[in-house]
Protein backbone atom coordinates (compact mmCIF):
# COMPACT_ATOMS: atom_id res chain seq x y z
CA UNK A 1 0.00 0.00 0.00
CA UNK A 2 1.34 3.41 -0.94
CA UNK A 3 -1.05 6.23 -0.26
CA UNK A 4 -2.08 8.72 -2.86
CA UNK A 5 -1.74 12.27 -1.50
CA UNK A 6 -4.40 14.71 -2.63
CA UNK A 7 -4.58 18.41 -1.77
CA UNK A 8 -8.08 19.83 -1.55
CA UNK A 9 -7.40 23.41 -2.43
CA UNK A 10 -8.67 26.64 -3.87
CA UNK A 11 -7.52 30.20 -3.35
CA UNK A 12 -11.07 31.31 -2.66
CA UNK A 13 -12.69 30.61 0.70
CA UNK A 14 -16.20 29.27 1.09
CA UNK A 15 -16.14 26.98 -1.94
CA UNK A 16 -16.65 23.79 0.07
CA UNK A 17 -13.10 22.53 0.60
CA UNK A 18 -13.84 21.06 4.01
CA UNK A 19 -17.19 19.64 2.92
CA UNK A 20 -15.52 17.99 -0.07
CA UNK A 21 -12.70 16.68 2.13
CA UNK A 22 -15.11 15.06 4.61
CA UNK A 23 -17.39 13.65 1.90
CA UNK A 24 -14.45 12.21 0.02
CA UNK A 25 -12.99 10.70 3.21
CA UNK A 26 -16.32 9.13 4.18
CA UNK A 27 -17.15 8.07 0.62
CA UNK A 28 -13.80 6.37 -0.02
CA UNK A 29 -13.75 4.67 3.39
CA UNK A 30 -17.37 3.50 3.11
CA UNK A 31 -17.64 2.54 -0.58
CA UNK A 32 -14.10 1.21 -1.14
CA UNK A 33 -13.04 0.20 2.36
CA UNK A 34 -10.00 2.46 2.16
CA UNK A 35 -7.94 3.71 5.09
CA UNK A 36 -8.07 7.49 4.77
CA UNK A 37 -5.96 10.05 6.61
CA UNK A 38 -7.22 13.63 6.60
CA UNK A 39 -4.54 16.25 7.18
CA UNK A 40 -6.23 19.50 8.06
CA UNK A 41 -3.93 22.46 7.44
CA UNK A 42 -6.64 25.11 7.42
CA UNK A 43 -6.51 26.94 10.74
CA UNK A 44 -10.27 27.44 10.55
CA UNK A 45 -10.24 23.71 11.33
CA UNK A 46 -13.58 23.03 9.68
CA UNK A 47 -12.96 19.46 8.54
CA UNK A 48 -11.51 18.71 12.00
CA UNK A 49 -14.59 20.24 13.59
CA UNK A 50 -16.90 18.19 11.37
CA UNK A 51 -15.10 14.91 12.07
CA UNK A 52 -14.25 15.42 15.76
CA UNK A 53 -16.78 18.08 16.92
CA UNK A 54 -15.70 21.33 18.58
CA UNK A 55 -15.34 19.69 21.98
CA UNK A 56 -13.26 16.87 20.49
CA UNK A 57 -11.03 19.42 18.78
CA UNK A 58 -10.17 21.04 22.09
CA UNK A 59 -9.67 17.65 23.72
CA UNK A 60 -7.16 16.48 21.12
CA UNK A 61 -5.36 19.83 21.19
CA UNK A 62 -4.96 19.36 24.96
CA UNK A 63 -3.43 15.94 24.19
CA UNK A 64 -0.78 17.69 22.04
CA UNK A 65 -2.19 16.32 18.79
CA UNK A 66 -2.63 18.37 15.65
CA UNK A 67 -0.90 20.05 12.74
CA UNK A 68 0.31 22.91 14.97
CA UNK A 69 2.41 20.35 16.86
CA UNK A 70 4.02 19.28 13.58
CA UNK A 71 4.86 22.91 12.94
CA UNK A 72 6.26 23.21 16.47
CA UNK A 73 8.45 20.20 15.75
CA UNK A 74 9.83 22.01 12.68
CA UNK A 75 10.46 25.19 14.71
CA UNK A 76 12.40 23.20 17.34
CA UNK A 77 14.52 21.62 14.61
CA UNK A 78 13.38 18.11 15.48
CA UNK A 79 13.18 15.30 12.92
CA UNK A 80 9.88 15.07 11.03
CA UNK A 81 7.54 12.55 12.68
CA UNK A 82 3.78 13.02 12.31
CA UNK A 83 2.52 9.82 13.94
CA UNK A 84 2.18 11.09 17.54
CA UNK A 85 0.08 14.04 16.39
CA UNK A 86 -2.51 11.98 14.50
CA UNK A 87 -5.90 11.12 15.97
CA UNK A 88 -6.36 7.52 14.83
CA UNK A 89 -10.15 7.46 15.11
CA UNK A 90 -12.17 10.11 13.31
CA UNK A 91 -14.89 7.70 12.19
CA UNK A 92 -18.51 8.84 12.43
CA UNK A 93 -20.08 6.15 10.21
CA UNK A 94 -21.79 3.33 12.08
CA UNK A 95 -20.94 0.73 9.42
CA UNK A 96 -17.20 1.39 9.79
CA UNK A 97 -17.37 1.39 13.58
CA UNK A 98 -19.35 -1.85 13.64
CA UNK A 99 -17.00 -3.62 11.23
CA UNK A 100 -14.04 -2.59 13.39
CA UNK A 101 -15.83 -3.84 16.51
CA UNK A 102 -16.32 -7.19 14.78
CA UNK A 103 -12.63 -7.26 13.91
CA UNK A 104 -13.44 -6.90 10.22
CA UNK A 105 -12.20 -3.42 9.44
CA UNK A 106 -13.23 -2.25 5.99
CA UNK A 107 -12.47 1.43 5.69
CA UNK A 108 -11.33 3.87 8.34
CA UNK A 109 -10.81 7.59 8.80
CA UNK A 110 -8.01 9.12 10.85
CA UNK A 111 -7.03 12.76 11.10
CA UNK A 112 -4.09 15.03 11.75
CA UNK A 113 -6.40 17.78 12.99
CA UNK A 114 -6.07 21.49 12.75
CA UNK A 115 -6.79 24.08 15.41
CA UNK A 116 -6.88 27.90 15.37
CA UNK A 117 -3.54 27.62 17.20
CA UNK A 118 -2.03 26.62 13.83
CA UNK A 119 -2.38 30.11 12.36
CA UNK A 120 -0.73 31.71 15.42
CA UNK A 121 2.11 29.20 15.25
CA UNK A 122 2.54 29.86 11.53
CA UNK A 123 2.58 33.65 12.00
CA UNK A 124 5.13 33.36 14.78
CA UNK A 125 7.31 31.12 12.60
CA UNK A 126 7.07 33.52 9.66
CA UNK A 127 8.05 36.50 11.85
CA UNK A 128 11.09 34.68 13.21
CA UNK A 129 12.11 33.34 9.80
CA UNK A 130 11.85 36.68 8.01
CA UNK A 131 13.57 38.58 10.82
CA UNK A 132 16.84 36.88 9.87
CA UNK A 133 17.76 36.27 6.25
CA UNK A 134 14.87 33.98 5.47
CA UNK A 135 12.40 34.55 2.64
CA UNK A 136 8.97 33.05 1.91
CA UNK A 137 10.60 30.80 -0.69
CA UNK A 138 13.24 29.42 1.65
CA UNK A 139 10.61 28.85 4.35
CA UNK A 140 8.40 27.05 1.83
CA UNK A 141 11.31 24.84 0.78
CA UNK A 142 12.24 24.00 4.38
CA UNK A 143 8.61 23.29 5.33
CA UNK A 144 8.15 21.14 2.22
CA UNK A 145 11.15 19.05 3.20
CA UNK A 146 9.85 18.65 6.76
CA UNK A 147 6.38 17.88 5.54
CA UNK A 148 7.49 15.28 3.02
CA UNK A 149 9.67 13.69 5.67
CA UNK A 150 6.72 13.51 8.06
CA UNK A 151 4.34 12.07 5.47
CA UNK A 152 6.73 9.51 3.99
CA UNK A 153 6.36 6.87 6.77
CA UNK A 154 2.58 7.28 6.56
CA UNK A 155 2.39 6.22 2.92
CA UNK A 156 2.48 2.55 3.83
CA UNK A 157 -0.19 2.94 6.53
CA UNK A 158 -2.96 4.58 4.51
CA UNK A 159 -4.55 4.24 1.08
CA UNK A 160 -5.39 7.89 0.64
CA UNK A 161 -4.14 11.05 2.35
CA UNK A 162 -6.36 14.10 1.89
CA UNK A 163 -4.82 17.47 2.76
CA UNK A 164 -7.42 20.16 3.44
CA UNK A 165 -5.50 23.31 2.45
CA UNK A 166 -6.11 26.87 3.68
CA UNK A 167 -7.59 29.43 1.25
CA UNK A 168 -4.33 31.31 0.76
CA UNK A 169 -0.81 30.63 -0.45
CA UNK A 170 1.26 30.90 2.71
CA UNK A 171 4.51 28.91 2.94
CA UNK A 172 2.65 26.17 4.83
CA UNK A 173 -0.05 25.99 2.15
CA UNK A 174 2.58 25.90 -0.58
CA UNK A 175 4.45 23.13 1.24
CA UNK A 176 1.22 21.13 1.31
CA UNK A 177 0.66 21.69 -2.41
CA UNK A 178 4.23 20.68 -3.16
CA UNK A 179 3.73 17.45 -1.19
CA UNK A 180 0.54 16.45 -3.01
CA UNK A 181 0.33 14.25 -6.09
CA UNK A 182 -3.22 15.11 -7.09
CA UNK A 183 -5.34 18.21 -6.60
CA UNK A 184 -9.01 18.31 -5.78
CA UNK A 185 -10.38 21.70 -6.75
CA UNK A 186 -13.80 22.50 -5.28
CA UNK A 187 -15.54 25.44 -6.89
CA UNK A 188 -18.94 27.06 -6.97
CA UNK A 189 -20.86 27.61 -10.18
CA UNK A 190 -20.63 31.39 -10.00
CA UNK A 191 -18.46 33.99 -11.77
CA UNK A 192 -16.46 34.96 -8.65
CA UNK A 193 -15.47 31.38 -7.93
CA UNK A 194 -14.49 30.73 -11.55
CA UNK A 195 -12.06 33.63 -11.36
CA UNK A 196 -10.72 32.35 -8.01
CA UNK A 197 -10.18 28.91 -9.52
CA UNK A 198 -8.36 30.42 -12.49
CA UNK A 199 -6.09 32.49 -10.22
CA UNK A 200 -5.30 29.45 -8.12
CA UNK A 201 -4.70 27.14 -11.09
CA UNK A 202 -2.49 29.63 -12.91
CA UNK A 203 -0.42 30.44 -9.85
CA UNK A 204 0.10 26.83 -8.80
CA UNK A 205 0.91 25.79 -12.38
CA UNK A 206 3.53 28.53 -12.62
CA UNK A 207 5.09 28.24 -9.16
CA UNK A 208 4.39 24.80 -7.69
CA UNK A 209 3.26 22.14 -10.17
CA UNK A 210 3.43 22.61 -13.91
CA UNK A 211 1.39 19.41 -14.37
CA UNK A 212 -1.52 20.65 -12.25
CA UNK A 213 -4.09 20.35 -15.07
CA UNK A 214 -3.32 16.67 -15.66
CA UNK A 215 -3.69 15.90 -11.96
CA UNK A 216 -6.74 17.98 -11.14
CA UNK A 217 -10.11 16.68 -10.03
CA UNK A 218 -12.73 19.44 -10.10
CA UNK A 219 -15.82 19.30 -7.88
CA UNK A 220 -18.68 21.76 -8.32
CA UNK A 221 -20.13 22.30 -4.86
CA UNK A 222 -23.22 23.95 -3.35
CA UNK A 223 -24.87 23.63 -6.72
CA UNK A 224 -28.30 25.25 -7.07
CA UNK A 225 -30.12 23.86 -10.04
CA UNK A 226 -30.98 27.12 -11.81
CA UNK A 227 -30.53 27.90 -15.48
CA UNK A 228 -27.74 30.38 -14.64
CA UNK A 229 -25.88 27.86 -12.47
CA UNK A 230 -26.28 25.16 -15.15
CA UNK A 231 -24.89 27.52 -17.76
CA UNK A 232 -21.90 28.48 -15.59
CA UNK A 233 -21.23 24.86 -14.71
CA UNK A 234 -21.25 23.93 -18.40
CA UNK A 235 -18.83 26.79 -19.11
CA UNK A 236 -16.49 25.60 -16.33
CA UNK A 237 -16.50 22.05 -17.66
CA UNK A 238 -16.49 22.72 -21.38
CA UNK A 239 -14.49 25.93 -21.66
CA UNK A 240 -12.56 27.27 -18.66
CA UNK A 241 -11.28 24.04 -17.08
CA UNK A 242 -11.97 21.67 -19.96
CA UNK A 243 -8.65 19.84 -19.61
CA UNK A 244 -9.48 18.69 -16.03
CA UNK A 245 -11.22 15.62 -14.68
CA UNK A 246 -14.63 16.45 -13.23
CA UNK A 247 -16.03 14.81 -10.14
CA UNK A 248 -19.64 14.68 -9.00
CA UNK A 249 -21.70 17.80 -8.41
CA UNK A 250 -22.51 18.41 -4.76
CA UNK A 251 -25.93 20.07 -4.46
CA UNK A 252 -26.77 22.93 -2.14
CA UNK A 253 -28.86 21.01 0.37
CA UNK A 254 -29.96 20.99 3.97
CA UNK A 255 -28.69 17.39 4.07
CA UNK A 256 -25.14 18.65 3.53
CA UNK A 257 -25.48 21.08 6.43
CA UNK A 258 -26.84 18.31 8.66
CA UNK A 259 -24.11 15.88 7.62
CA UNK A 260 -21.49 18.46 8.62
CA UNK A 261 -22.89 18.76 12.17
CA UNK A 262 -21.86 15.70 14.17
CA UNK A 263 -23.96 15.73 17.35
CA UNK A 264 -21.20 14.50 19.66
CA UNK A 265 -17.85 12.73 19.61
CA UNK A 266 -19.58 9.49 20.64
CA UNK A 267 -22.29 9.90 17.99
CA UNK A 268 -22.47 7.63 14.95
CA UNK A 269 -24.78 7.45 11.98
CA UNK A 270 -25.22 5.17 9.02
CA UNK A 271 -23.89 6.37 5.66
CA UNK A 272 -27.44 6.88 4.37
CA UNK A 273 -28.57 8.44 7.65
CA UNK A 274 -25.66 10.88 7.71
CA UNK A 275 -25.95 12.05 4.12
CA UNK A 276 -29.72 11.76 3.59
CA UNK A 277 -30.76 13.14 0.21
CA UNK A 278 -27.13 13.62 -0.91
CA UNK A 279 -26.08 10.01 -0.23
CA UNK A 280 -25.99 9.20 -3.94
CA UNK A 281 -23.94 12.36 -4.59
CA UNK A 282 -21.33 11.38 -2.00
CA UNK A 283 -21.18 7.85 -3.45
CA UNK A 284 -20.79 9.31 -6.95
CA UNK A 285 -18.02 11.62 -5.70
CA UNK A 286 -16.10 8.61 -4.38
CA UNK A 287 -16.74 6.63 -7.57
CA UNK A 288 -15.54 9.47 -9.79
CA UNK A 289 -12.43 9.88 -7.66
CA UNK A 290 -11.78 6.13 -7.90
CA UNK A 291 -12.14 6.38 -11.70
CA UNK A 292 -9.80 9.38 -11.74
CA UNK A 293 -7.19 7.44 -9.75
CA UNK A 294 -7.59 4.36 -11.95
CA UNK A 295 -6.91 6.50 -15.01
CA UNK A 296 -3.77 7.88 -13.41
CA UNK A 297 -2.35 4.77 -11.71
CA UNK A 298 -4.05 1.76 -13.29
CA UNK A 299 -5.00 0.58 -9.79
CA UNK A 300 -8.71 -0.22 -9.46
CA UNK A 301 -10.19 0.06 -5.98
CA UNK A 302 -12.78 -2.59 -5.30
CA UNK A 303 -16.18 -1.43 -4.13
CA UNK A 304 -17.07 -3.06 -0.81
CA UNK A 305 -20.33 -1.25 0.04
CA UNK A 306 -23.07 0.48 -1.97
CA UNK B 1 -60.31 48.92 6.03
CA UNK B 2 -61.82 50.32 2.86
CA UNK B 3 -60.24 52.92 0.63
CA UNK B 4 -60.24 56.31 2.28
CA UNK B 5 -61.39 54.93 5.69
CA UNK B 6 -59.46 56.35 8.58
CA UNK B 7 -59.04 54.86 12.05
CA UNK B 8 -58.25 56.36 15.40
CA UNK B 9 -55.10 55.16 17.14
CA UNK B 10 -57.07 53.05 19.67
CA UNK B 11 -59.12 51.28 17.00
CA UNK B 12 -56.01 50.70 14.91
CA UNK B 13 -54.15 49.12 17.84
CA UNK B 14 -57.17 47.01 18.84
CA UNK B 15 -57.32 45.49 15.37
CA UNK B 16 -53.58 44.95 15.24
CA UNK B 17 -53.39 43.21 18.62
CA UNK B 18 -56.47 41.11 17.86
CA UNK B 19 -54.69 39.70 14.80
CA UNK B 20 -51.55 39.03 16.87
CA UNK B 21 -53.61 37.42 19.65
CA UNK B 22 -55.44 35.15 17.20
CA UNK B 23 -52.20 34.12 15.58
CA UNK B 24 -50.57 33.42 18.97
CA UNK B 25 -53.46 31.21 20.08
CA UNK B 26 -53.34 29.14 16.90
CA UNK B 27 -49.57 29.09 16.47
CA UNK B 28 -47.63 27.97 19.56
CA UNK B 29 -44.26 28.61 17.95
CA UNK B 30 -45.20 32.20 17.24
CA UNK B 31 -46.55 32.52 20.81
CA UNK B 32 -43.28 31.22 22.21
CA UNK B 33 -41.30 33.75 20.18
CA UNK B 34 -43.56 36.56 21.35
CA UNK B 35 -43.23 35.52 24.97
CA UNK B 36 -39.46 35.16 24.68
CA UNK B 37 -39.19 38.60 23.07
CA UNK B 38 -41.04 40.22 25.96
CA UNK B 39 -39.18 38.25 28.61
CA UNK B 40 -42.38 36.76 30.03
CA UNK B 41 -42.85 33.37 31.68
CA UNK B 42 -45.70 31.38 30.18
CA UNK B 43 -46.53 27.71 30.52
CA UNK B 44 -47.46 25.73 27.45
CA UNK B 45 -49.75 22.70 27.16
CA UNK B 46 -47.95 19.33 27.26
CA UNK B 47 -48.80 18.63 23.61
CA UNK B 48 -46.88 21.77 22.52
CA UNK B 49 -43.80 21.31 24.70
CA UNK B 50 -42.02 19.00 22.27
CA UNK B 51 -42.10 21.70 19.59
CA UNK B 52 -41.54 24.70 21.80
CA UNK B 53 -38.85 23.67 24.25
CA UNK B 54 -35.33 24.14 22.92
CA UNK B 55 -32.89 22.02 24.96
CA UNK B 56 -29.89 24.12 23.91
CA UNK B 57 -31.60 27.34 24.97
CA UNK B 58 -32.62 25.75 28.29
CA UNK B 59 -29.10 24.41 28.81
CA UNK B 60 -27.72 27.92 28.32
CA UNK B 61 -30.20 29.48 30.74
CA UNK B 62 -30.77 26.77 33.35
CA UNK B 63 -27.91 24.29 33.02
CA UNK B 64 -28.02 20.50 32.76
CA UNK B 65 -30.46 20.10 35.63
CA UNK B 66 -32.85 22.51 33.96
CA UNK B 67 -32.79 20.42 30.79
CA UNK B 68 -33.39 17.28 32.81
CA UNK B 69 -36.32 18.82 34.71
CA UNK B 70 -38.01 20.35 31.67
CA UNK B 71 -37.92 17.16 29.62
CA UNK B 72 -38.41 14.59 32.40
CA UNK B 73 -42.14 14.30 31.77
CA UNK B 74 -41.70 13.26 28.14
CA UNK B 75 -41.89 9.64 27.05
CA UNK B 76 -39.17 7.73 25.19
CA UNK B 77 -40.44 8.34 21.67
CA UNK B 78 -40.88 12.08 22.29
CA UNK B 79 -37.38 12.34 23.73
CA UNK B 80 -36.00 10.58 20.67
CA UNK B 81 -37.76 13.06 18.41
CA UNK B 82 -36.47 16.02 20.43
CA UNK B 83 -32.88 14.74 20.30
CA UNK B 84 -33.06 14.22 16.54
CA UNK B 85 -34.94 17.47 15.82
CA UNK B 86 -32.17 19.50 17.47
CA UNK B 87 -29.45 17.36 15.86
CA UNK B 88 -28.25 16.25 19.29
CA UNK B 89 -28.43 12.59 18.28
CA UNK B 90 -28.74 10.37 15.24
CA UNK B 91 -31.22 7.49 14.91
CA UNK B 92 -28.29 5.16 15.66
CA UNK B 93 -27.50 7.01 18.90
CA UNK B 94 -31.03 6.70 20.32
CA UNK B 95 -31.71 3.12 19.22
CA UNK B 96 -32.61 0.86 22.17
CA UNK B 97 -31.93 3.56 24.77
CA UNK B 98 -34.06 3.84 27.93
CA UNK B 99 -35.66 7.06 29.10
CA UNK B 100 -32.95 7.81 31.67
CA UNK B 101 -30.24 7.30 29.05
CA UNK B 102 -32.01 9.61 26.62
CA UNK B 103 -32.49 12.32 29.27
CA UNK B 104 -28.83 12.04 30.21
CA UNK B 105 -27.79 12.25 26.56
CA UNK B 106 -30.04 15.25 25.99
CA UNK B 107 -28.73 17.26 28.91
CA UNK B 108 -25.06 16.32 28.35
CA UNK B 109 -25.05 17.05 24.65
CA UNK B 110 -27.06 20.27 24.99
CA UNK B 111 -24.52 21.47 27.58
CA UNK B 112 -21.63 20.43 25.30
CA UNK B 113 -23.12 22.39 22.44
CA UNK B 114 -23.54 25.53 24.52
CA UNK B 115 -19.98 25.23 25.82
CA UNK B 116 -18.60 24.68 22.32
CA UNK B 117 -20.52 27.36 20.46
CA UNK B 118 -21.37 30.21 22.84
CA UNK B 119 -19.14 33.25 22.71
CA UNK B 120 -18.93 34.64 26.22
CA UNK B 121 -18.43 38.20 27.36
CA UNK B 122 -15.37 38.62 29.57
CA UNK B 123 -16.15 39.20 33.28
Amino acid sequence: MSANIAAIANLKGGVGKSTTTVMLADGLAYCYGLDVLVIDLDSQANSSQVLLTELGLDQVADQDKGAHELLGQFVRGEPPIAGPFIVPNAVSLEELRKAEEEDDRKGWVSILPSHPKLRMAEMSLEEDWYSTTGTPSTLTAALTEHFRGAVEPLLSLYDVILIDCPPHLSPLARAALATAETFVLPTLADPISIWGSKQFSDWVTEHVRSDLADNSFVVVTRFRNTSLARQIRADIQDVYLKDRYFGAVIPDSISVLKAMDRPSLDSYNTFRGKYGSVTADVRRLAQRYADFMYQRTGVAWEMVRR
Amino acid sequence: MGDGETLGAGEYLDRLFEVIREEALGNPEFAARLVRATGGQVTFPERDREVLLNPVDIAAREGAEGVYDQFASMDVSTLRRVLKAHNLATPVDVRGKKKEDLLGMLSRRAMERVAARSSLKPD
